[in-house]
């Protein structure tokens, strides 16, 4: 960890309001995001991505110096989401729309013989409908694909976050990412 | 689906970039052969660059503010937060010092003294020159007999124990005593007796004191 963030840490121990601001202004996208991506829904996202920094300010004398801060702090985020899909009835996500589908779509504009476009931009009716079916998910395997594939973190800081073993991560990235490509075959061809 | 999980198996580790140049090889050419395994891999493929250009969406405005506006206060000083931590060292280090308070204190209580456990009957003792204590004749003395720092003479009887710390008994045959008596010379031994005394009157149970 930089020794920058450490010292905004002491500080924010002594009382100190504007160190903590610093670390939320620096953190707050990837916390916003994997709030975002875990539960789909702005608005809870926000929600969630400030009790995330509010727990962590609480909280900030049983962090651990000589760990990584991102990981102890993604580790709560990603907690308070799975707790808030917990909470939350399964059913509302099966009752509402499917965004951006008029039938065909998304795959059809990835021709599977054509090599990937590498920087392709995704444009946003394909992005609700991503996030609508990771939003289909299991919870277990949301949390495990999102922070790999989205935040880009390594196994070993996924399963600290996730306080899993590596193979256990492994294996959920694996199924996460299965169940998704077989959702997507499907609404592809509906 | 015809194939088998290991080619299954041989996509995840292409996927997670584990696989070696020849692994990837025989994956290269079976999914020239294998319209199955083609089509599985390039929908994984399709699925995982979906997701990874997702992107990142912009943060909410003024939220920095808005985290800090619900702030609570921090009053936990870090000593408070340390004993919070660790409650049972806390708990430990109290104990500790009352009961060395309190043995101390016993220990250094008036150099001479003679009781008996049950203080209704100390009036039957009789005190002599030479921090002596005698238990007359035609006394029946009901009750442990302590002594401390001094010299017990029994003449009449003790029905009960009688505890010599520090201390001597000039007569004492035992059919005047109908329990025991015993002879505490050591800090460690006084305390033993003391704590063995603090149990039998915290859970009523009366040991054997036989030593």
């Amino acid at each position: 960890m930089s020794d920058k963030v450490k010292q905004l840490i002491l500080r924010v121990r002594k009382g100190d309001h504007d160190a903590f601001a610093k670390i939320v202004e620096f953190y707050k996208k990837p916390v916003y995001n994997i709030c975002l991506r875990m539960v789909g829904i702005p608005q809870e996202a926000e929600d969630l991505a400030q009790d995330a920094f509010l727990r962590a300010y609480t909280n900030i004398d049983r962090y651990e110096l000589d760990k990584k801060f991102s990981t102890w702090l993604y580790r709560i985020a990603t907690n308070l989401s799975i707790d808030y899909l917990r909470r939350k009835k399964p059913a509302a996500y099966l009752d509402s729309e499917v965004p951006g589908t008029d039938g065909f779509t998304m795959y059809s504009q990835f021709s599977i013989d054509e090599p990937l476009p590498e920087e392709r931009v995704v444009d946003q009716e394909t992005k609700e409908w991503v996030q609508y079916e990771i939003n289909q998910l299991p919870p277990k395997y949301r949390s495990a694909i999102i922070l790999k594939y989205i935040e880009d973190l390594s196994l070993k800081e996924i399963s600290e976050i996730l306080d899993l073993p590596v193979p256990t991560v492994k294996t959920r990235i694996h199924r996460g990412r299965e169940a998704l490509r077989k959702r997507m075959k499907r609404s592809k061809k509906r | 689906m015809a194939c088998s999980d290991e080619m299954r198996k041989l996509i995840g580790r292409v996927l997670d970039e584990e696989a070696s140049i020849s692994e990837r090889h025989e994956l290269e050419e079976h999914i020239q052969t294998c319209s199955n395994c083609r089509e599985h891999y390039k929908e994984l493929l399709s699925t995982l660059h979906l997701i990874k250009n997702i992107g990142e969406e912009p943060v909410p405005e003024f939220f920095t503010q808005k985290v800090m506006a619900r702030l609570p206060e921090r009053r936990v000083s870090p000593k408070m937060s340390w004993f919070k931590r660790h409650p049972f060292i806390v708990a430990a280090a109290c104990f500790v010092v009352l009961m060395v308070g309190y043995i101390t204190s016993l220990w250094n209580q008036t150099t001479f003294q003679a009781e008996v456990s049950d203080e209704n009957q100390n009036d039957k003792l009789v005190y002599s020159a030479n921090h002596t204590v005698i238990v007359p004749k035609d006394q029946t003395i009901k009750g442990d007999l302590i002594v401390k720092d001094g010299k017990v003479k029994i003449e009449g009887r003790v029905d009960g124990d009688v505890v010599l710390i520090n201390s001597d008994s000039l007569l004492a045959s035992a059919g005047h005593v109908s329990g025991h008596i015993k002879k505490v010379d050591q800090i460690l031994g006084w305390v033993w007796y003391h704590i063995k005394g603090f149990f039998t009157s915290v859970f009523f149970v009366t040991p054997d004191f036989t030593t």
